[in-house]
């Protein structure tokens, strides 16, 4: 990959990669670090793309994997930190919502988060899922029925689950 | 940012999700019927717009990071790298590699000894620039703000105006914004700015611990009375605890 279809890829693709970090990360300093990483695994990558897909959709998987392991090492050092640091104050009351959906991501199965941050986030169809991920509809299905019971059983352990179907 | 709704999609399920979107506007080719329903929806091509526009306000933020590329491993990275020995062949191999495609010789990171105020407008032609003191906005331009910290800690941005107003940019709800230490942070969200003229000063206030956003209105709202409601007077809000950092603007109609 040359120098100037590195620059057209980070141009025409950076500002989606940034929005759907900062979606995700829900930290603006962490979702510049992720374009960087995100395009450095691209860059590096790029030799093996065989354009199966489009580069819109490579790039939807690449930022999805790296802010799914980077919301997952955070759980993992903030659990190391607050065992150093027991008198931390606590979460400030903005960050209650973030902490939610961090805990969503961080506890269940990945590809149920993966899946569900397809379908939640990008607002995509089963349709879409499915050829993303190279997995049936059915699948996506089941998957989206799985996260959502999960979700409940995190959030509401009380509640009823939904039929499967 | 916006907080993640995993209780249900909020698109009409006819309408294009974000991944079509993307790429409408990374100009890839797709199915027909995208591009006809993109044209003829009022909610989608609306949607394809703030993405176009988006991609245009954050090209400055992406020059300036693909500027840094390379040059200096974030910090995060730095303390994981220590602790992940195994990596770091492969980080020096990157390290070597990425300045050479991206930044331009002589290219170093500044340090951060205070606390900085950087302002981005997106002019009402689409033309964006960086904002230097005292220079010209109009009313419908927007302006996006990048703070730069060396520490972390609790943020406003208000704008201290002619008319005697004090608006609050940037803070989450009634309290500040958290903020991480780093450089050049684009806060969320831009500000359209409306037709007041004259001179308003920006000021963002980094302090130690929460506080009150209210407070920090007062204060502005008083040295704005100190100085006979002329922005380019006011004075440091001088609150405990706290650093400062301004930005005049000129605003005409």
């Amino acid at each position: 990959m040359d120098q100037a279809s590195m620059e057209a890829l980070y141009r025409t693709y950076g500002s989606m990669v940034l929005r759907r970090a900062r979606t995700l990360l829900g930290d603006e300093h962490a979702a510049q670090d992720m374009v960087q990483e995100v395009f450095m695994k691209a860059i590096r990558a790029f030799p093996g793309f065989r354009g199966e897909s489009s580069l819109t959709t490579w790039l939807y998987q690449v930022t999805t994997n790296h802010c799914l392991n980077t919301i997952r090492d955070g759980a993992r050092r903030r659990r190391a930190l607050e065992r150093r640091m027991p008198t931390r104050e606590p979460v400030a009351e903005s960050a209650e919502d973030r902490v939610g959906v961090d805990e969503l991501l961080q506890q269940l199965p990945r590809e149920l988060a993966e899946v569900a941050i397809y379908y939640y986030v990008d607002q995509m169809n089963q349709d879409e899922i499915a050829t993303l991920l190279g997995i049936s509809e059915r699948t996506v299905r089941n998957r989206l029925r799985d996260f959502k019971d999960a979700a409940r059983d995190r959030l509401d352990p009380d509640g009823e689950k939904e039929a499967a179907g | 940012m916006r907080a993640i709704d995993f209780s249900r999609q909020t698109r009409d399920e006819r309408c294009l999700s974000d991944l079509a979107l993307d790429r409408l506007v990374a100009g890839e080719p797709v199915d027909a019927a995208l591009t006809t329903h993109a044209a003829d929806c009022a909610r989608c091509s609306g949607r394809l717009d703030e993405f176009r526009r988006a991609r245009a306000f954050d090209a400055p933020l992406l020059d300036k990071l693909r500027l840094q590329g390379g040059s200096v491993v974030p910090l995060k990275r730095r303390v994981r790298l220590a602790t992940m020995l195994p990596l770091f062949a492969a980080a020096a191999i990157l390290l070597l590699f990425l300045p050479r495609l991206f930044r331009p010789s002589g290219e170093r990171e500044k340090g951060m000894s205070t606390l900085a105020l950087d302002v981005v407008v997106r002019h009402a032609d689409g033309h964006i620039e960086a904002l230097a003191p005292d220079g010209r906005v109009r009313a419908g331009d927007a302006i996006r703000f990048l703070v730069t910290t060396p520490r972390p800690g609790h943020l406003v941005v208000l704008g201290l105006d002619a008319a005697g107003t004090v608006s609050v940019y940037v803070a989450d709800g009634d309290q500040p914004l958290p903020i991480e230490r780093g450089r050049k942070q684009a806060m969320p969200g831009s500000i359209v700015l409306d037709a007041t003229p004259g001179a308003e000063r920006l000021v963002a206030l980094e302090c130690d611990a929460r506080f009150s956003v209210a407070n920090a209105v007062d204060a502005g709202r008083r040295s704005l009375e100190r100085a006979a409601r002329d922005p380019r007077r006011v004075s440091p809000l001088d609150l405990p605890g706290c650093q400062e950092a301004a930005l005049t603007m000129d605003k005409s109609q």
